[in-house]
Formats: structure tokens, sequence, C-alpha cells
């Protein structure tokens, strides 16, 4: 029996796509070791979790002679802390322009203008500002994938602490390190919120 | 007969193999990334796209030094009782000096680069004088000193407090030459100390004291102050990532200095050589709002708390004493001057 040279091909092209798929999953696998806050630590630290817009951002110099932006998010919903759908939060961002000068803090999240995302905020009671949990770790954009809604991982330009390991063995949460489908991470976070919730 | 065999194989299969070639390096690229330039966008183009851990920003300003002579000064460390803020006394441990040894090594490690067998450009001094400001800032029509700072109050400034330790650059928006540089290193997030004291790098009974290496720490830093981002290269120092009791990024790698050397190329930077900055040095902090308020850092921040205590102190010691001499004026010269009775001074 005679088998076409084409139908040779198409295995030959799936075992091919299966092998970058494998290395390219190899390359994400090793990227999660730099992840350094996982979800539950996020939860755990933020005041407020909301999926937000940002509607616009402006930098100052700040009373203590450095530049920062204020970004204005919209509240698309809300997960953790008192936001309501529709509200606008401001949270302050180490670094931004302002005239000729710039102050660049590398691991400060990047906020892009009308982009949806998930953000983990805190209090800073003493600066009586909103700052992001875990700087650009904290920091969480939505992307359409061919399966539904995904989540990318925050955490560029991070130096961090390597978070010993035992510990995450111990807590066992799944981290943030690879695209994640967006109904998914976010169900867990409802969940961790309901469970962390004092009692 | 095996070549034919292969020719034959090859042309059959040229399609696939070309697209695995193709494949295998993109794959091969991507994971092969290496330095990155630190870069602020450009007003045209702000915010532009997402920037996610595995990229590196390739568009934007990149971030460089249009000088060959730096300066830095380093802030005194001090142990602060972290429940109410007041100074403890300096941390000697390690000393000052060994301090000032392992940053200016540190700055070293980077300056000594050679760039096609060409030492680079960059010089950069070590003051002699401690910084007394630990405030990342920039003054604008005034004197400025590059500082490595010691902070106590790291979460009042906002920071993470998972983070080593922060470095602000400032620099011109429109052409991206840097203008100073403030390193600001965390105190709280465990015991800053030395990991290769007298030889031999201890990382195991680093890593068991949970001590985190200065060096290490400032040698990864001082790449951000030369304009480097990080590298997805997992050995190299300008990897995103460090551990406690880590001592491997004192060392450069090829990556790192191939980061620096396309910075910084040899015979790229001014010939004159000026260490202190454009508007001058000044060691203290420059926004004297903030002192008031809440100091150039904790340090100073609990130092004038404490100097208030020793001036109400004073005042009251003076009040007591106004109020025994009054006293004594009342005292007639034959009465008892005793003061451990009533009787005898009433």
């Amino acid at each position: 029996m005679k088998i076409s040279g084409r139908k040779l091909k198409r295995p030959l092209l799936i075992a091919l796509f299966g092998a970058f798929c494998v290395l390219t999953t190899g390359a994400a696998v090793r990227a999660a070791t730099v992840l350094e806050l996982d979800l539950k630590q996020l939860v755990v630290k933020s005041d407020y979790i909301v999926v937000a817009t940002v509607r616009g951002q402006n930098s100052r110099w700040n009373k203590y002679g450095r530049i920062v932006t204020d970004v204005a998010l919209e509240v698309q919903e809300s997960l953790k802390g008192e936001a309501t759908a529709g509200e606008r939060l401001f949270v302050t961002n180490m670094g931004g322009t302002v005239g000729d000068i710039a102050m660049h803090v590398e691991g400060s999240p990047q906020f892009v203008h009308g982009a949806s995302m998930l953000v983990f905020l805190r209090e800073v009671p003493s600066l009586g500002e909103l700052r992001v949990v875990g700087m650009s770790q904290g920091v969480l954009y939505f992307s359409n994938g061919p399966y539904g809604q995904i989540i990318l991982p925050g955490g560029q330009g991070l130096a961090l602490v390597q978070t010993d390991q035992s510990e995450r063995d111990a807590v066992g949460e799944p981290e943030l390190s690879a695209p994640a489908f967006a109904n998914e991470t976010l169900s867990e976070i409802r969940r961790l919120v309901t469970e962390l919730a004092p009692q | 007969m095996l070549r034919r065999f292969a020719v034959r194989s090859l042309k059959k299969n040229f399609f696939p193999v070309l697209l695995f070639a193709a494949l295998a390096a993109v794959t091969l690229t991507s994971e092969a990334r290496a330095f990155c330039r630190m870069r602020i966008s450009g007003d045209e183009e702000k915010s532009d796209r997402v920037i996610t851990r595995e990229t590196c920003q390739s568009s934007g300003i990149a971030l460089y030094w249009n000088r060959r002579c730096i300066s830095y000064a380093v802030t005194e460390r001090v142990r602060v009782d972290t429940k109410t803020g007041e100074i403890l006394g300096p941390n000697e441990d390690p000393p000052y000096e060994e301090i000032l040894e392992m940053v200016d090594a540190s700055f070293k490690t980077w300056t000594s680069v050679t760039c096609n067998a060409q030492r680079v450009d960059l010089e950069v001094k070590q003051l002699e004088e401690p910084s007394e400001c630990s405030e990342a800032q920039q003054n604008l029509d005034g004197p400025n000193v590059n500082s490595v700072a010691f902070v106590w109050d790291w979460d009042d400034r906002g920071y993470d407090d998972n983070a080593f330790a922060v470095t602000s650059v400032f620099a011109n928006a429109k052409s991206g030459e840097i203008l100073g540089v403030d390193m600001e290193l965390n105190e709280t997030q465990g015991n800053l100390g030395n990991c290769c004291p007298n030889g031999p790098c201890t990382t195991l009974r680093c890593s068991i004291r949970g001590i985190v290496d200065i060096q290490n720490v400032i040698t990864h830093e001082a790449g951000h102050f030369f304009g480097l981002g990080h590298s997805n290269l997992t050995d190299a120092t300008m990897y995103s990532q460090a551990s406690v009791g880590e001592t491997s990024k004192r060392v450069l790698k090829s990556d790192d200095t191939a980061g620096l050397c396309s910075i910084y190329p040899p015979g790229s930077l001014p010939d004159d050589c000026n260490y202190k900055p454009p508007g001058g040095l000044s060691m203290a902090c420059q926004n004297s709002n903030s002192s008031s308020a809440w100091g150039c850092s904790v340090h100073n921040s609990a130092l004038s708390r404490s100097n208030g205590r020793v001036a109400w102190l004073g005042i009251i010691g003076l009040w007591a004493l106004f109020a025994i001499h009054r006293r004594a004026k009342r005292v007639p010269p034959n009465a008892s001057t005793s003061t451990t009775g009533r009787g005898g001074v009433v």
C-alpha cells in the first residue's frame, strides 16, 4: 500500500507542533520559579482586590521629592474590600514623568490606559495612599485566548526575595506563574477571600 | 549511501524541517534572551502595550549615564526598635567600614569590565563622608547626592515588603540621560550582612541564619544604577530573583558584561571627569518639608524624635533647676538646706 507524502507530512507536523508546545511549556515552567507571591499571599496582603480598567493617570512630584503617578481605576468587579462597580479607585504608583524629568523604578507596575486588569491593592496609612501589592506582581492583565479569557502573570522587572520553598510547599496554593483561565483564577480568589475572612 | 538518504529525506521533508528549524529558532531565542536595558516610555508611546514578565521592553527611551565619572555616598546603618521607631544605636554588624568595602567592590565589579580588551570608561567613586539623606529624591535646581541608603521605614514608603532593595533612577525624559540614582536597601527584610567575610563565601551558613548578602544585592542594584534592566538568564547577576544567603551575583556573567558593553562601548563617554552631580554635591536631603513631616528617612526622623525627647528633657531639667533655685532663695541663711524633709526647706 502506498501512502501519499501528504499523509506522511500531517503526523510529522503534529509531532513537530507537539514538540514545540513541550519546549514552550518548558520555558513557562522554568519561569514559574521566579514567582515570589502565590495567590493566597496576594489575597492576604490585599485590602482591595478588583477587576478594573485604567481610566487615566497623572504623574507628579510628591512632597518627598519623588515622582509618583496617580492612576484612576474604574472598578468593574470587587473581589475584596469596600469598592463597588463603577467606582473609581486612585492608586499611587512609584515613578513617572513630569516635564523633562522621569523617575524609573524597576519592578513598578505598568498601567495601560483602557486595559482591563486584576489588581491587588493595599492601603498605606502613613501615606494615605493605595499601592499595588507586590509591585508588578499585583497587576495582572486579561487577554482573550482561543478558549476564553485568560489572565497573564505579573511580576515584570522585579527583584524579590525568594519565598522559602518549604513554606511554599506547605501553603500549596497555585501560583500565577503562567497564563491561566480568568474565570478559574477569579473563582479561586473568591474562595480564598471567603476562607480567609475573619469569622 | 547514508548521505544520499539524508539528502533525499531532506528533500522530501523540506517543509517540515524548515518549520521545525524556525520553531526551534524562535524557542531557543526566547529562552536565551539575555540582558535588557532599562527604559522609560516616551510620551507618544506611553503604556502602549502590556509588558509581561517574559518580555523585555524594547520600545521607549533607554537610560544611560553620559558622564565618565560618578560618585555616591552610603548612609550609616542603625539599629531601630521596630515597634517604637527609636534608634537603639549604630549597627556594627558588619561594621560601617566593611559595608563601604562591600559597596565599593560591588561598583568596581562593573567598572572593571573590559569590552573588546578595553576597560569600560566608567569611573565610580565612593565618597568618604556618609550620606545624610536616605530618601530617593532629585533636586532639580541644586545639589544632589547619589545615595546607597539602609532603610527601616520600608512599608511607610509604600515599597513591597518582599523586596531586597529598590533603585530609583532619575533621568532626562527626552534623552534618557541619567541624572541621579538612589538605592534603598530594606533593613526590615532580614539580616543584611556579609556572607563572604575574610575569604570564601559561606552561603549555607548565611542561608541557615537568614542573612542577605549586601554585596550580592548591591552588585545587582548597581546594574540598575548603570541602566541595565533584568535578564532572563538565571545565572546572570541581573536575573530578577535572589535568595537569602546567595552570593553568586557578586560575580558578573558574560550576559551582564555584554549588557554593560552595549551601553558603554569604550570611547563612547565624554573625556572630562567631574565626580560632582550636575547641580553640585550635597550630602543632605533637599526637601526641607520632608524632615519636618517624615524626615529624610526613618533614620533621621527617628533621630529628630530622639532629639525632640532630649530637648523636652532639657526644658524640664532647666525648669527644675529654676524651681530649686527659687526655693533655695526663700530659705533663710541659717536654715537647713536639706531637701529630704519638707520642714527643712519651708
